[in-house]
Order: structure tokens, then C-alpha cells, then sequence
């Protein structure tokens, strides 16, 4: 079981490095990737 | 209220433990978001694409979209429930428009070579356009994924010729759309549909799934 889980683990990573990688992954919405969900939770004034 | 963002964060969590990798929690929920959104919107497309009768015709419009668009990117809307509508409903119409120019007088061949010029000239000038919470980072990548926008359009249009007619206009119809969405003006539309969704649905800022 635990091959399973590091197998199912290791195709989200591809589609999650895939997603970062490219500009966009399928259709007409991108979910914040983890970078940019990190840069969102700072306030506007600390960004620069 | 449920949502896939919610959802994928949960299981995200759950795989990280099992798979012992604790600091990879927000790839997996990252990754988990995009398929979880993706496998629902093909499971929507696909029922009702059959139910319409152009199950064929849409698969054509929906992978030629997909492949370009991981190239080229295109316009977006801002939240799942809206980009689910307009996918859904630009992807059938794309296929029925296909169905529809069979019984027009058209060349279809000609119409294929309208859209390659076209749609190499969008690539050219506007490709590819990133959405703005995963902006391309340095020229390098930019003119990496540009120059493999103009080669898929041009691989595309070498397969494109060993394909059924209506198949090969679905296609083709899917990357102008593509293409347009790339464009100033494909921008603009972008943001009338999705700001009329959220106004007609009351979705604002959120999503329902």
C-alpha cells in the first residue's frame, strides 16, 4: 500500500509541477499556485 | 459550503502524511485542485456531449484547446464555477459549429488554411499570455513557450491533414478560439462573460463546487 500511495503521490507532483511550469493547464481557470497563494496572504504594503 | 479548493486541500493533507512528505502538502493540494477541476469538467463535457451526439467532435475541440492552451495560455476567468460554464458551452459550440459548416458550402480546406495564418500570426504576436497569479518568469521561458506555440500550431496543422473533415474543423475551430483568447479583444470577451455569470448566478468571488 504504501508504494501505491508514493506512486499516486509522485503523478499529483506532475501535475502540480506541470502546472507550474507551464502557463496554463487545461481550461479557462488556474488555481493560485503554492508560490503564488503564499504571496497573496502578505498584505499589499509588505509585498514591495 | 463544499468546494474543490477545499476538497483537494483535505486530501492534499491526507497524502502528504501517507506518503511521509509533509512539506510537499501544498503541491499535492495544488496538483490535486487541477485534477479534481479538470476530471469534473471532462466528466460534464463528456455527458453532454454525448447526450448532444458530437461526443467525437467535441473530444476534437477539447484536446486541441488543452494542448495548445498549456503552451500558449489564454484568458481566464476568476473562479472555477464560471470558467466550468464558459468551457462547457464554447467547447459544444465549437463542435456544433463544426457539424454546421459540413452543411454549408465551404470548403473546409480552405477555412483550415484561414485559421493556420491566423492563428500562426496570434501565436507570433501575442503568445503566450500568462494568467496573472502564474506570471512567466524571464525572456527565456517567454520565448521558449512562444516559439512552442508556433510549433504546435504547425505540427497540428501536419496532423490536421490526415484527420476526417468535421473532426479537422472541430479542431480548427478550437484553436481560433484558442487563439482569440490570446488577443487583446479574446481578453476583453473574457471579462464580459465572466462578469455577466457573476452577475446572473450571484457567484461572486467564489465557488460552488
Amino acid at each position: 500500500m504504501k508504494h501505491f500511495y508514493k506512486l499516486l503521490g509522485f503523478l499529483v507532483m506532475g501535475v502540480a509541477l506541470t502546472g507550474v511550469g507551464t502557463t496554463s493547464w487545461g481550461f479557462y481557470y488556474q488555481p493560485d499556485t503554492p508560490i503564488y497563494s503564499k504571496i497573496k496572504r502578505i498584505p499589499n504594503q509588505q509585498r514591495n | 459550503m463544499v468546494s474543490i479548493h477545499g476538497i483537494a486541500t483535505k486530501l492534499g493533507k491526507c497524502l502528504s502524511n501517507l506518503t511521509e512528505q509533509p512539506e510537499e502538502e501544498e503541491m499535492y493540494s495544488y496538483g490535486l485542485e487541477i485534477i479534481l477541476g479538470g476530471l469534473f469538467k471532462v466528466f460534464i463535457l463528456v455527458v453532454l456531449a454525448t447526450l448532444l451526439g458530437m461526443l467525437h467532435l467535441t473530444i476534437a475541440v477539447a484536446m486541441t484547446s488543452f494542448l495548445y492552451r498549456l503552451l500558449s495560455g489564454g484568458a481566464h476567468c476568476k473562479a472555477y464555477n464560471r470558467c466550468l460554464v464558459v468551457s462547457i458551452a464554447s467547447f459544444l459550440m465549437l463542435a456544433y459549429l463544426a457539424k454546421l459548416s459540413l452543411v454549408l458550402d465551404i470548403p473546409p480546406r480552405s477555412i483550415l488554411f484561414v485559421i493556420l495564418a491566423l492563428a500562426l500570426f496570434i501565436a507570433v504576436k501575442y503568445a503566450p499570455l500568462a494568467p496573472d497569479n502564474k506570471p512567466i518568469e524571464g525572456v527565456k521561458k517567454f520565448l521558449f513557450l512562444k516559439a512552442l506555440s508556433v510549433g504546435f500550431i504547425i505540427v497540428w496543422f501536419a496532423v490536421n491533414s490526415y484527420l476526417p473533415v468535421n473532426v479537422a474543423l472541430a479542431s480548427a475551430y478550437a484553436l481560433m478560439w484558442q487563439s482569440v483568447s490570446l488577443t487583446p479583444l479574446g481578453q476583453i470577451i473574457f471579462s464580459i462573460l465572466d462578469g455577466m455569470l457573476m452577475k446572473m448566478f450571484f457567484w461572486e468571488g467564489g465557488e460552488i463546487l
